[in-house]
């Protein structure tokens, strides 16, 4: 556990959002250093160790989708890009070049600030063998014949048919694809989609894991794909490959 | 593709084949005229002038010469179309008094004086063709006959018309083939024009097939397809840089709104930010929807509204559904959520909340999304359809609406060649009906 506080480094290239930027997040507790562009940045990331990149797509010579695949070449510091509104295309690349979140500009100062929190929680959460898993930052996830696209967030089945999902069924899934083949009880299934603490009567990752076992066709009683453990809690009965095609 | 090919007045088509029929009618008619007419009979009545002379002046040769004689000279007298025989003519036939050629007869009867004859007519006599059968008496008693027998390629007057009629009939055939090469490439034009209302990002026409004006009017139509797209896509350009430029200053001002120190003025700073930011997104949005290019697919429409109704609850939204597709859509899936969640919104904004029903119909889907709410008068229906409509009694401000909602729903589902519309209710209610068609 560090006492220190976070350290997140701002890259932007409009002076003023840098400054009320950093001003806002360090007035929430945080540590803040800001950049105008991917030169700085390379050259704040030799002086210092950072837990979180926020990282504006449009950037003055390369741009941040470009940045962000460069850092993942050598670094797993979480990365929460912030994108153009309502461009798909930015979002997707985004998530695929690595970045942990993103978050659509002009974005709600708190939102901003949930979103780093919920980020930094979530790669501490991991152990760090899951850890590793977890960031294989491929667009596609196949098991069972399945195909999950983390980046449009929904299910492709067998026969092609795209199936829609709701954030929090693609949340539990991309959890169960993480942790393959691995027993996930409540709490830590509550904790990793939710960040939140289970109490006792919380059946809600029970209707979850139910509604997921529907849209994968997977039969109610006798469930092949996600399989309860009694008295445990639920494991995914398949291999996971990413796919990048 | 859609509306009705025939509308009130007269096609092209019609006209068309009016006027070459009618020209056709007045060739036949006056030629036909000539021939029947006043010179052809002058020429005719020659032609039997003369006959019955020859055989009036064949039967004074043969009472005048000696009996032993007459057979020889007989083959002398014989023309190519009639022959004479010393013997009675034979009983075959119908008789001649029905003969249609009144003037022949009466011709026939001056030059023969009165000298007695018989006629009896046959169709198809043993030489194939139509023949007459003329009996005749000599002076000493003796049967003496002439059969006069049609030339080759001789036809009955029913005969010609029957002729004349198939002539008709052909050139009729043939007139409806070549109007109809001439008026299909308008047809094709007409429907393309259509097709362009729908859907600006169609095929061209092809440039390179039919006579010279029809790939001219393809080409001129190809270019204009081309203006429109590029007019279409400036004003997205426009547009999307507008609201694109503007996210720097909002940004800025929500940053700065966390400085404010009085609560309640930082809320409705806030809220006016929220309202300017919504105006920007849906400007952008509506934008989109006009110029999307995003991928058909197949898609499970029973998750689709399922997650919908699931993504309404947990904001609190009361919405139902009922209903299940038995098969997937192939079409634009963000469009298609983006445009009947916004219609769940607005059912739910307006109508406290709101019903899905999903039908299969012979073409594809229906899908109602009905409200509970007072409903919209008949005028509005369609109005509200319109970028920026603001109804009378402003009920889009109070709810934070920009009024491009229902433009970008409509768009969003136009562009995957679906369609929306509104209906009141039974039992009060408004319900938006979405219909999806079946690919292929």
């Amino acid at each position: 556990m560090t006492e220190s506080p976070d350290h997140i480094l701002i890259v932007d290239d409009d002076r003023e959002i840098r400054s009320l930027l950093s001003d806002y997040l360090e007035r929430q507790g945080l540590r803040c250093t800001a950049v105008a562009d991917g030169r700085q940045m390379q050259a704040a990331l030799d002086k210092h160790r950072f837990d979180l990149i926020v990282l504006d797509v449009m950037l003055p010579g390369e741009d941040g989708l470009s940045l962000c695949r460069k850092l993942r070449v050598d670094s797993q510091v979480p990365i929460l890009m912030l994108t153009a509104r309502g461009d798909d295309m930015d979002r997707i690349l985004g998530l695929e070049m690595g970045a942990d979140d993103y978050l659509a500009k002009p974005f709600v100062p708190r939102e901003l600030l949930a979103r780093i929190s919920a980020v930094l929680r979530r790669t501490r959460a991991l152990p760090p063998n899951l850890a590793a898993q977890a960031s294989a930052h491929t667009r596609y996830l196949d098991f069972a014949q399945w195909r999950l696209d983390t980046a449009e967030r929904h299910l492709i089945a067998p026969d092609g048919v795209t199936v829609p999902l709701t954030g929090g069924e693609y949340r539990l899934l991309q959890v169960f694809l993480s942790h393959p083949q691995r027993v996930l009880n409540r709490d830590q299934l509550l904790e990793l989609t939710q960040g939140r603490e289970a109490d006792a009567f919380d059946r809600s990752i029970d209707l979850l894991v139910s509604r997921l076992r529907a849209r994968l066709r997977d039969d109610a009683r006798e469930p092949a794909v996600l399989k309860t453990v009694r008295g445990e809690g639920y494991v995914l009965a398949a291999t996971v490959a990413g796919a990048a095609e | 593709m859609s509306g009705p090919k025939h509308r009130r007045g007269h096609s092209l088509f019609r006209r068309l084949m009016l006027i070459w029929l009618l020209g056709l009618a007045v060739v036949i008619a006056v030629s036909l005229g000539l021939s029947l007419g006043a010179s052809g009979r002058a020429l005719r009545d020659q032609l039997y002038t003369q006959m019955a002379h020859d055989i009036a002046s064949a039967a004074r040769l043969m009472d005048y010469l000696p009996p032993a004689e007459r057979a020889d000279w007989l083959t002398s007298l014989d023309r190519p179309y009639y022959r004479f025989a010393l013997a009675p003519p034979p009983e075959r036939g119908y008789s001649g008094e029905h003969l249609e050629d009144e003037a022949a007869l009466d011709l026939l009867r001056d030059a023969l004086g009165d000298r007695p004859f018989t006629i009896r007519g046959e169709w198809k006599s043993p030489a194939g063709r139509p023949a007459l059968y003329l009996g005749l008496t000599l002076t000493d008693g003796t049967p003496f006959s002439v059969t006069l027998t049609s030339p080759a390629g001789f036809m009955p007057r029913g005969r010609l018309f029957a002729a004349g009629a198939l002539l008709v009939l052909g050139v009729m055939a043939l007139t409806w083939l070549a109007v109809r090469l001439a008026t299909r490439p308008i047809s094709r034009l007409a429907d393309a024009a259509r097709a362009l209302g729908d859907n600006p990002e169609r095929d061209p026409l092809p440039e390179d097939t039919g006579p010279r004006e029809v790939r001219d009017a393809a080409r001129a139509f190809n270019q204009m397809q081309t203006r429109i797209r590029s007019h279409m896509a400036e004003r997205t350009q426009i547009l999307a840089a507008i609201s694109h430029d503007l996210q720097t200053p909002i940004t800025r001002l929500r940053l700065r709104s966390e400085l404010l120190d009085d609560a309640a003025t930082q809320t409705r700073f806030n809220a006016d930010l929220d309202a300017m930011q919504a105006l920007v997104r849906e400007g952008l949005d509506y934008a989109r929807s006009l110029d999307s290019n995003e991928a058909s697919r197949s898609i499970d429409l029973n998750a689709l509204l399922d997650t919908l109704r699931l993504e309404a609850d947990e904001m609190a939204m009361p919405v139902t559904l009922d209903g299940r597709a038995s098969q997937p859509y192939t079409g634009r899936l963000q469009g298609l959520r983006r445009a009947l969640w916004n219609l769940i919104d607005n059912g739910v904004k307006y109508g406290e909340r709101v019903d899905i029903t999903v039908t299969e119909t012979d073409t594809g889907w229906q899908i109602d999304i009905r409200d509970h709410g007072p409903g919209l008068p008949e005028s509005e229906r369609e109005s509200v359809f319109e970028p920026f409509y603001r109804r009378e009694a402003s009920r889009n401000r109070d709810t934070g609406g920009t009024g491009l909602g229902l433009a970008i729903t409509r768009n969003l589902l136009r562009a995957q060649g679906g369609e929306v519309v509104l209906e009141n209710a039974d039992g009060g209610g408004l319900r938006a009906r979405v219909t999806l068609t079946r690919a292929g």
